[in-house]
């Protein structure tokens, strides 16, 4: 059983630590780089956690748990105009990351209003494709509930959040949300985002739970992708693979490397016997996908 | 200030006071809005919104909020507002030109030309713009975004807008007026 946790500390000696994860059988989901301060998404083998703790401890950094790592999570706001940006929804993003999911924020082009709020076939295959989605609603009952119907295209789990109260049906909804135009700071509202965190939380272990036991696990895949495909690191983008629950992102063109990725040798198998690998619907990006 | 919301709605109400309440605390023209009212029905869908607000304070002049000094090279423009020193610098780099502008400190600026009738004349601040811009600011955000099809209208001292995303009904207009002269629609009439 692996544990997923959250290392930040300095950039100095963090080789040390990463070497200690990978010798002690654990993968590095996720490295970013600020300054001089590093953060890595990591995971480990539940009965060493405390040899990392002890390391962290001597790096003088600091170790959190990260109950969502692995997960790909879209953050759905009707625009990204100021009704919505930068709160609440870079708000709700920037928790679910510090849980350790890699959150996107997906801005609709049709989403305002009661009547006129729809999906376009490209937004609801880019949702699609991420683990969880949120979505954040406003204030009045009515136009939330004539809203709910967008959703009904959305194969992957939801999360919704609204001010009323109210209970809706095969979605998990959190109330008292609303349209914030300020900054969550209070001790009440950094709860309501901690209740957004749980319930794409339970989504995540549902989810899990659904795959099943899986045999190769994704941050395998990755690490192999990395290792055999070296030109992914030269990709701009700072996670340029990203983990998901039931395979990966590689931020590379299929139509450049699609062949390469399947060819990609994971201990006697190619990636191609027990994955689909196809083109993302974001332009320059390949989905692979854990056949189960 | 007075804050009224008006809606059928209980809970959006209550959700609509929250959010208008952090919009109008973060604005810079707040001071001089004396009523702030919503109607909302999200079921029809209509928003009114009245905003009755004051005109304050008089129009700044560059003679008002500069005090010369005579220099060698030209002369040094003293002013004490920072609020006020982009707009004066704004000006001078307009209409006497930049290279002949110089910032010495954070109050003070050296003008290598002598300030002509129009210079000192200037507007440096304008209550009235202000108070516009604040204004447009507000609607904006307090409209709900879906919200496009408005109609506005003006009284001296009051503004009323009635928004939705569908077609304006004339109810809503004769509502708007009611509005405009003073008599607010309450829930109660519904």
């Amino acid at each position: 059983m692996f544990v997923p946790l959250i290392f930040n500390g300095g950039v100095y000696r963090h080789e040390e630590l990463e070497n200690l994860v990978e010798d002690l059988g654990g993968y590095v989901i996720l490295k970013n780089f600020a300054q001089t301060e590093v953060t890595m998404f990591i995971i480990v083998p539940e009965e060493d956690v405390d040899r990392v703790r002890e390391m962290v401890e001597v790096l003088k950094g600091e170790l959190k748990e990260a109950p969502l790592a692995g997960s790909e999570i879209a953050v759905v706001v009707p625009t990204i105009s100021i009704h919505h940006l930068p709160h609440p929804s870079c708000d709700v993003a920037e928790y679910l990351r510090r849980k350790g999911a890699k959150s996107n924020m997906v801005g609709l082009s049709r989403g305002v209003g009661k009547r006129l709020a729809r999906l376009t076939g490209f937004e609801k295959e880019l949702i699609n494709e991420h683990d969880v989605a949120v979505f954040m609603f406003g204030n009045f009952k009515h136009c939330i509930l004539e809203k709910l119907k967008i959703i009904k295209d959305i194969t992957v789990p939801v999360v919704v959040t609204g001010y009323p109260r109210i209970e809706v049906e095969g979605m998990r909804y959190v109330s008292n949300f609303g349209r914030f135009v300020g900054k969550f700071s209070r001790e009440s509202e950094i709860e309501l985002l901690e209740k957004v965190a749980k319930a794409v939380e339970k989504c995540v272990e549902e989810k899990k739970r659904e795959l099943g036991e899986i045999e190769i696990p994704p941050y395998y895949i990755k690490a192999e992708i990395e290792r055999q495909i070296p030109e992914v690191s030269e990709a701009l983008s700072p996670a340029p693979i990203t983990v998901k629950l039931d395979g990966v992102r590689v931020k590379l063109p299929y139509e450049k490397y699609g062949e390469k990725i399947r060819k990609v040798k994971i201990l006697d198998s190619r990636i191609e016997e027990f994955c689909d690998v196809y083109p993302s619907v974001v332009e320059g990006q390949t989905i692979v996908k854990l056949v189960t | 200030m007075r804050l009224v919301i008006e809606s059928p709605d209980e809970e959006g109400k209550e959700a609509y006071y929250r959010t208008v309440s952090t919009i109008l605390s973060e604005s810079t023209v707040r001071g001089s809005i004396r009523e702030f009212y919503i109607y909302a029905d999200p079921k029809e869908p209509l928003v009114i919104l009245a905003i009755t607000f004051s005109k304050s304070g008089e129009v700044l002049k560059f003679s008002d909020v500069v005090t010369l000094k005579a220099a060698k090279e030209g002369v040094i423009a003293v002013c004490e507002n920072d609020k006020l020193m982009p707009e004066v610098l704004r000006i001078l780099w307009e209409k006497v030109g930049s290279d002949k502008v110089e910032q010495l400190s954070r109050y003070e600026v050296m003008v290598k030309e002598n300030l002509s009738e129009e210079i000192l004349n200037a507007v440096v601040y304008d209550p009235s713009k202000e108070l516009m811009t604040g204004l447009i600011d507000i609607i904006v955000r307090t409209i709900p975004e879906g919200f496009r099809i408005r109609k506005y209208m003006q009284v001296e001292g009051k503004i009323v807008i009635v928004a939705s995303e569908d077609l304006i009904k004339e109810e809503w207009i004769k509502m708007a007026e009611k509005i405009l002269r003073g008599d607010y629609v309450r829930t109660a009439d519904f």
